[in-house]
């Protein structure tokens, strides 16, 4: 080894290792934050797990309600679907079906199911989508509208539908997640509580695989017996329940899941609408609403209900579960890349300073640096550099520090929701909530990486993804 | 270094520790609640079956009740679904058996215990048990009490028992929170039903209140179909603020009296945009011919969602709305011409019985 340059590599080898082991800290510290708001936020507001008196405090002040629901190529399931919307618990909604030019028989199905016919329906366009071809009607459910489009991606079809409703709220979901049959008189809380100022409410999304499902229904809920939907029940509580919850408290949520979202329609149009061309265009949107409010200096929020609303396929196979994770983290890199500039600028406040910055530093920054460390650790250890001991309390520390945030976000749901119904479940849980640590959440950031480099190639593609489906034999 | 070492480890074995006792910790929770749901499911059906008792034989077989009078947020939860569903003289049967067992004082002391939910479904069963010391059990918690949630429970309760506070607090305190909730609306909208005469006083002060308190006085008079307030509502539709502009539009358009027409047809040409569609809403309510040139030319108004509300009001005013709608789609210029095309073929499921009535 020369030794004239050999002080200076040692010197930006310190730095560097401080740099990632201050940036694996922040990390660390920003999930205890989230746990501490969270659980403030909860005991502040407890979930309140009777809908029946939810129905008698908001049912005579809540707005009226567009479902918007985009379908493409849906036709195994789309009527149980729509069945389902057609029966939830709410005053006054109507339900938007976008047939996004589905190339099997959607649509087909959906006329001789519903008796639908062609209507005209005056509409405007307020936000650009791909052209509408017909909109229908049915004769016996006054409720139901059916949107057939050309087709232009699910953000094209929200936006078609957006034209489409006139109900003041409208609701963003997947044609094939299962709403919970209060979901909409929940999650409308928000908006009666503060009608001025909210202008999206987002809903816990949770995974369906092993629950009993009947009529487009969730009956009872269980534990996934695949052990991957297992570690994604953990995972989804603490995003939802912890992290959402937490950024929720500060104003500061910048994701909305596409499964289940509500928004207020003229702002959504004042912005344009879902952005086109993007794979994260549900964050995309949240994003721009905020910047929206806070451009404008009008007092607003963007609210999460922690109660469950919405139920979800979750990948079992790790090729599918996989393209969805580096999907979505390409969808926040994209996002990051359009508004990067709000970041710790005043003007945007806690959005620009907190939402953002922990955008890059957990998604943006957080998975190269994770790399980075990986390789730079055995090579430190070859070079004498590191001590064996020094790296395995460190791991220690991670690894426990890591198990007592997903503990406490299962903590969180038991405290105030307790929707699994038994002791065993609960156990089960825990166990998943110490072994996430030991390869998932690793395997989770290569995901990560993988679309790191999907965007750094600007590549455009959802990938496949495969569901089962929920029909009884499939859960 | 060594100490660096021992600290990190020691930082593992705590979080590790502490992983652990809340893991164990909430599986034992989850065991002990499981029990008491188990029991609580079972109490639940006995105040069911000791009201059903109570319904066959009277208010003395009240006796079943008593056992139960220590879980009152339980038999609150219970009645207020049970109630729902009788009526005449077995609910009043009912009310005198809890009153005879003591039902009615246990759920008043539990306003001031327990948990948030078991006081809010204590105050919300007390509007079952009107009277005096209800009332006052209930004003005592509106002084005590901080919490905006349980405020508005028990103004929700005690405007339901006619024992609102005075009309000028109610007012006051809400259009001076920081959040506007439509909750306010509704309890507003009792009260006012209640009190009109104050309600009418405060509209008459015009902006010497807050525009929030405007807002609420117009819904709520215009909700409690008071035509004193046809007047005032009408000068209010000249506020300064559109938003109060909007309201009073609208609450004109609740009232529903043709008196108001010509305010009506005045505030379809308002700068805001949002006050010309709350018009035409209003108009389409009281219908008339009056309204047929003035939605006419809203046809084609700058804004899409004015056109279009136009087009609405026009098919819903009957005969005279649809002949005009006919007319523009062959004289108007281009917008009109397409609004009312679009109108008419909307509304084409109804419209052969509308051009029947034309004829």
């Amino acid at each position: 080894m020369n030794i004239e340059w050999a002080p200076h590599l040692l010197t930006v080898v310190k730095y560097g290792t401080f740099f990632i082991i201050l940036i694996g800290l922040m990390q660390n510290l920003l999930y205890l934050i989230q746990l501490g708001l969270a659980a403030s936020a909860l005991l502040d507001r407890p979930a309140d797990v009777k809908s029946n008196r939810m129905w008698r405090r908001y049912a005579e002040t809540s707005p009226p309600i567009a479902l918007l629901a985009p379908a493409y190529n849906e036709a195994l399931t789309i009527v149980q679907s729509v069945r389902s919307l057609l029966s939830l618990q709410y005053p006054n909604f109507e339900v938007i079906v976008v047939n996004d030019g589905s190339k099997d028989d959607t649509m087909q199905v959906l006329i001789e199911a519903f008796d639908l016919h062609p209507i005209q329906r005056n509409y405007n366009l307020e936000v650009t989508h791909q052209p509408i071809q017909q909109i229908y009607g049915s004769v016996h459910q006054p409720r139901l509208i059916v949107v057939d489009k050309a087709n232009g991606g699910k953000a094209d079809a929200l936006n078609a539908g957006i034209n489409v409703s006139r109900a003041p709220i409208f609701c963003s979901m997947d044609a094939d997640s299962l709403l919970e049959p209060d979901a909409l008189i929940r999650a409308v809380r928000p908006f009666v509580e503060d009608p001025e100022r909210v202008v999206a409410v987002g809903g816990t999304i949770r995974i369906a695989n092993g629950c009993e499902i009947a009529d487009g229904r969730v009956l009872n809920v269980r534990v996934p017996g695949n052990l991957l939907a297992q570690f994604q029940t953990v995972e989804y509580l603490r995003a939802f329940l912890m992290a959402r919850l937490a950024w929720s408290r500060m104003n500061a949520l910048t994701v909305v899941s596409g499964a289940f979202g509500l928004f207020r329609r003229s702002r959504v149009i004042e912005v344009g609408g879902y952005t086109l061309g993007t794979v994260g265009e549900d964050m995309e949107l949240v994003v721009k609403l905020h910047r929206l409010m806070r451009d404008k200096r009008k007092p607003y929020r963007v609210a999460f209900v922690p109660e469950p609303v919405c139920w979800t396929e979750a990948p079992e196979s790790l090729a599918v579960l996989g393209r969805q994770r580096a999907r979505w983290h390409r969808g926040e890199l994209e996002v990051f890349e359009r508004h990067w500039r709000v970041l710790f600028r005043p003007k945007y406040g806690r959005f620009g300073t907190v939402a953002f910055g922990y955008i890059l530093l957990a998604d943006v920054l957080g998975p190269i640096v994770e790399l980075i460390g990986y390789l730079l650790l055995p090579i430190f250890w070859m070079l004498g550099m590191l001590s064996f001991s020094f790296f395995l309390a460190f791991l220690a520390v991670t690894f426990t520090f890591g198990i007592c945030i997903s503990v406490g976000a299962l903590a969180l749901e038991e405290a105030e929701l307790r929707r699994f119904p038994n002791a065993r479940d609960l156990a089960r849980l825990t166990f998943i909530a110490v072994l996430e640590n030991f390869g998932y959440r690793q395997l989770n950031n290569f995901w990560r990486l993988q679309g790191t480099w999907q965007y750094l190639r600007k590549s455009q593609s959802w990938g496949e993804m495969t569901r089962k489906g929920f029909s009884p034999q499939a859960s | 270094m060594d100490e660096t070492l021992l600290l990190l480890w020691f930082a593992s074995l705590g979080m590790g520790v502490v992983a652990l006792a809340w893991m164990t910790g909430l599986i034992l929770a989850r065991v002990i609640r499981t029990r008491t749901e188990v029991a609580r499911d079972a109490d639940r059906i006995l105040v069911r079956d000791a009201c059903l008792k109570v319904l066959a034989l009277g208010p003395e077989a009240a006796g079943d009740l008593v056992a139960l009078k220590h879980r009152p947020r339980l038999i609150a939860e219970v009645l207020m679904d049970f109630l729902s569903l009788v009526r005449g003289s077995e609910f009043s049967d009912l009310i005198d058996a809890c009153q005879l067992t003591g039902i009615d004082d246990s759920l008043r002391d539990r306003l001031f215990s327990g948990s948030r939910a078991g006081r809010l479904a204590a105050i919300e069963s007390l509007v079952l048990f009107p009277g005096p010391q209800t009332v006052a059990a209930l004003k005592r918690v509106l002084n005590e009490v901080r919490d905006i949630e349980i405020c508005l429970a028990v103004l929700r309760t005690l405007v339901e028992l006619h024992q609102a506070p005075p009309l000028r607090y109610l007012i006051w305190a809400f259009s001076n929170t920081p959040v506007a909730s439509a909750e306010h609306m509704l309890i507003t909208r009792q009260a006012i039903a209640q009190q009109p005469d104050v309600a009418l006083e405060m509209l008459e002060e015009g902006e010497e209140t807050t525009p929030r308190a405007r807002i609420l006085l117009a819904d709520g008079l215009a909700a409690a179909g008071d035509y004193r307030s046809v007047l005032p509502l009408g000068q209010l539709c000249c506020d300064a603020d559109a938003v109060v502009r909007t309201e009073a539009v609208r609450a004109l358009g609740m009232l529903g009296h043709p008196i108001s027409a010509p305010i009506l047809i005045k505030a379809m040409n308002d700068e805001n945009w949002e006050v010309r569609v709350a018009a035409v809403e209003s108009g389409a309510r009281i219908g008339g011919p009056e309204f047929v040139p003035a939605m006419t030319r809203l046809l084609s108004d700058p804004v899409w969602w004015v056109r279009f509300q136009a087009g609405e009001a026009l098919t819903q005013i009957g005969p005279a709305g649809v002949n005009a709608l006919v007319a523009s789609t062959q004289d108007g210029d281009e917008v009109t011409r397409h609004v009312a095309t679009l109108a008419l073929a909307e509304k084409s499921n109804s419209l052969p019985r509308q051009l029947e009535l034309a004829q």
